[in-house]
């Protein structure tokens, strides 16, 4: 297959299309086969049209219009195929019944709790991402300021030192050379910000897929709570 | 009752996207985009895109509609749908059935039934005779 998209938004239409592709599963390959070239060639032109953003926000944006991969896919089986998965979702039923019955509601609260921890584990994960991206960016431009000075007027350190009696300020094999340590300290701190700046970038991605992992999920908890109300 | 409203309008929609479907390719083919941006631009509905193909594929299956895969100047084909002469037709009846629909539901939500439209007109004539 061609690829029609930059990399990254190909590897989501992939993604896209394979997740459907498994929700299309009992249909004959060829029928298969013709949806996704259907879809995939939709998402080509609805992309295209899709101006506002990079080419992440662009595909994201292009796969939010055109639904979930389950949603477009179920709506493309046949009655037979869904009775299938109608005959699927009682039997998985029976089963969480049988686990109910044996193991009651602490299991029940307790798979809750692993959601709610696996969730909070990774909004943890990504906070500590984002403060030490931070704090590397703040502590380089600190140090890179140090090494300016440094460099500039090496003899303030030296001043300090003299003046506190100690030193404060040490600049190991380069105690009698504060530039020479200057500039290296300037090398570091600016290889430091700028570590913490690509982390930052990164970051963005980073945070976008974990919302849009999140808006998935809810859409599914959504989903079960109002068909549960429709029952009732 | 918010969700109830969705629910029936989700209800209204799915006969009414079909009828629109069948309108847009009344005038002229089109692919999948094509279409839904066709109907995105018409007004102010909001709907999934993905909502198109299902509507397609039954109407191809009950042979309301063509469909025909087209290379195209730039990406994968396209895969453009046509009215078949079948579906031209039940169309046609379709749409004049519709809008009897919707006059029916304009007149009976201003409560003017036929037989209220009828007493009003009476009553203008009445009126009109006195001032003669």
């Amino acid at each position: 297959m061609n690829n029609h998209f930059p990399l990254t938004a190909e590897k989501i239409v992939a993604d896209y299309l394979e997740k459907m592709k498994m929700h299309l599963k009992g249909m004959n390959e060829n029928d298969q086969n013709e949806i996704l070239a259907e879809i995939r060639s939709h998402i080509y032109e609805s992309y295209n049209a899709e101006k506002e953003g990079d080419d992440i926000d662009r595909i994201l944006k292009t796969l939010k219009r055109l639904g979930e991969p389950a949603e477009v896919a179920a709506s493309r089986m046949g009655e037979s195929v869904s009775l299938l998965g109608q005959k699927k979702k009682s039997l998985l039923y029976i089963l969480s019944g049988f686990l109910i019955i044996f193991f009651a509601a602490p299991l029940g609260m307790g798979g809750l709790g692993v959601i709610a921890g696996l969730l909070a584990a990774l909004l943890g994960l990504l906070i500590a991402y984002f403060a030490t991206a931070v704090s590397f960016v703040v502590s380089g431009f600190i140090c890179a300021l140090v090494g300016l000075i440094a460099i500039i007027s090496p003899d303030i350190f030296l001043e300090i030192n003299r003046w506190a009696g100690e030193a404060i300020f040490q600049f190991g094999p380069f105690q009698n050379h504060p530039q020479i340590a200057g500039v290296l300290t300037l090398i570091i701190a600016m290889m430091l910000a700028a570590l913490g700046l690509l982390m930052l970038w990164s970051g963005k991605h980073i945070w976008r897929g974990f919302r849009y992992v999140l808006n998935l999920m809810l859409d599914k908890i959504r989903k079960i709570f109002s068909r549960g109300r429709k029952k009732t | 009752m918010a969700e109830e409203i969705d629910n029936k309008v989700t209800q209204l929609r799915k006969g009414i996207l079909e009828l629109a479907i069948m309108a847009a390719l009344y005038h002229k083919t089109h692919y999948g985009y094509s279409l839904v941006r066709n109907l995105a631009g018409s007004g102010s509905v909001e709907l999934k895109e993905g909502t198109i193909y299902p509507i397609l594929a039954r109407l191809a299956r009950e042979g309301l509609v063509h469909s025909e895969w087209m290379e195209s100047s730039q990406g994968p084909p396209r895969k453009y749908y046509s009215l078949s002469t079948g579906g031209r037709s039940v169309f046609e009846s379709l749409q004049t059935e519709f809008q009897s629909l919707v006059q029916l539901v304009a007149s009976a939500s201003t409560g003017q039934t036929e037989e209220g439209q009828a007493k009003t007109t009476k009553k203008i004539t009445v009126r009109r005779n006195k001032d003669e």
